[in-house]
């Protein structure tokens, strides 16, 4: 046999489809089906949440309530008118758990939950509001986020979503930081949603408790009057925009029937 | 702007592997030109794995030739293949490096030897650098060595 000199004609060893393809082909299909995962988990999450009783959030409440957190000093005058009011909204809002409030001194109009039935008000906020309607809107809205357990709702989210990283990667580590954005993306438009079905539920408490839902909207009128919103950053906030809040408002009030009347003064002094 | 801000930690992934990309696709495409065209001048040098050479005469002098090449993964290629990791299959973004390195070490063996008639017992090792250590550098060396053949009178295959 002769030696004849030749290159193969064609060498399969080297593939000649673009090196993106498999690339993108494999991550889009991993992110789908990683956001399918997340999805489904998270109706599951909230399934076991609606059905969880008062005994298990209790003990769950216990296990990630923030035991390093000082107690607070209790016994100030406007702590205990504040403690009244939200006692007389307890039996619109249906609401039998804890709700102990905290008053904290702050620049920061807010009022915020802690696990645990604790309602942390900002000093600022009382500026904030014109009546005591208005400071019952506020203070009903942080019960229902303690009525529909949105604090472990957050804490399941996050769970699964770092189960499913760690299963994908193998490990959590150097995920955390891309996580992180989308982490913040999703959680922002679910707790959007959240704070939606907490100001529909305390107009509904606010309406039962004085017959009428007048003041529901000072707060964030107050808020509204005093920034601006940064266009595209209302998909990375927690709340939705105070505008677009207080049309909700408005809406479920025109739909509802519910009239506004005459506000209570506010007696808690600023 | 500001919006954006979240996202500066995914960049920190983005940017080099689309760098990796970008210049490991430039690398690449130069590399194959140039191994299509040395495999085209050397192809008057016969190279075979067998411990008999093919051409007939007399062998004059014999040694051992060998060429080597160490290559390192780029940063998308290493983001490809760990996504292919997690579903399995064929780590395409490994053969093309994997086949370039062997080429070339054939490539650099036979240049090492300009006057030999034939190379035979061609042999190729790899060995793995890293060692699969995390965060340590993915490369990989290919060895090719063999035997190299002069003739005391060559004649014209």
């Amino acid at each position: 046999m002769k030696y004849e000199p030749s290159l193969p004609q064609h060498n399969d060893n080297v593939i000649q489809e673009h090196p993106l393809k498999d690339f993108l082909s494999i991550l889009i299909k991993l992110a789908a089906l990683a956001l399918l995962g997340f999805f489904l988990l998270g109706l599951l999450v909230d399934a076991v949440v609606d059905r969880m009783d008062a005994s298990t959030e209790a003990s769950l409440t216990q296990l990630i309530a923030d035991k390093a957190a000082p107690a607070p000093v209790r016994g100030g005058t406007r702590e205990v008118q504040l403690q009244a009011l939200v006692d007389s909204l307890r039996s619109c809002a249906r609401f039998t758990g804890p709700a102990t409030v905290h008053l904290t001194e702050s620049d920061t109009p807010n009022a915020v939950v802690v696990p645990g039935g604790h309602i942390y008000v900002f000093s600022a906020l009382l500026k904030n509001v014109q009546s005591e309607n208005g400071l019952a809107f506020v203070l009903a809205h942080e019960m229902a986020h303690l009525a529909h357990r949105d604090h472990l709702r957050a804490l399941g989210r996050g769970i699964v979503l770092y189960g499913l990283a760690a299963l994908i990667s193998g490990d959590t580590s150097a995920l955390a930081g891309v996580l992180a954005p989308v982490q913040q993306l999703g959680d922002a438009s679910y707790s959007r949603s959240r704070e939606s079905a907490a100001d529909a539920r305390a107009l509904q408490v606010l309406a039962c408790r004085y017959g009428h839902a007048g003041g529901a909207t000072e707060f964030f009128e107050a808020l509204a009057k005093g920034k601006r919103d940064i266009p595209g950053s209302h998909y990375f906030q927690s709340h939705p925009a105070m505008q677009a809040r207080i049309a909700a408002l408005q809406a479920a009030m025109a739909q509802q029937g519910i009239k506004t009347g005459v506000v209570t003064p506010l007696a808690v002094p600023r | 702007m500001e919006a954006l801000f979240p996202f500066l930690p995914l960049l920190v992934w983005i940017v080099p592997i689309v760098l990796g990309f970008v210049f490991g696709q430039i690398n690449e495409k130069r590399h194959y030109r140039s191994i299509h065209a040395r495999e085209k001048a050397w192809l008057h040098l016969p190279t075979t794995a067998s411990r008999y050479p093919i051409l007939p005469g007399h062998i004059v002098r014999s040694e051992l030739v060998g060429g080597s090449v160490v290559v390192s993964v780029d940063y998308f290629k290493r983001a490809a293949a760990g996504l292919r990791s997690i579903v399995g299959g064929p780590v395409k973004s490994y053969e093309s490096l994997l086949n370039r390195a062997k080429r070339e070490a054939v490539l650099r063996l036979k240049e090492s030897c300009p006057g030999a008639h034939e190379i035979v017992n061609l042999r190729l090792e790899t060995s793995s650098l890293s060692n699969n250590a995390r965060g340590s550098i993915g490369a990989v060396e290919i060895y090719a060595f063999a035997t190299a053949i002069y003739l005391a009178d060559a004649t014209a295959v």
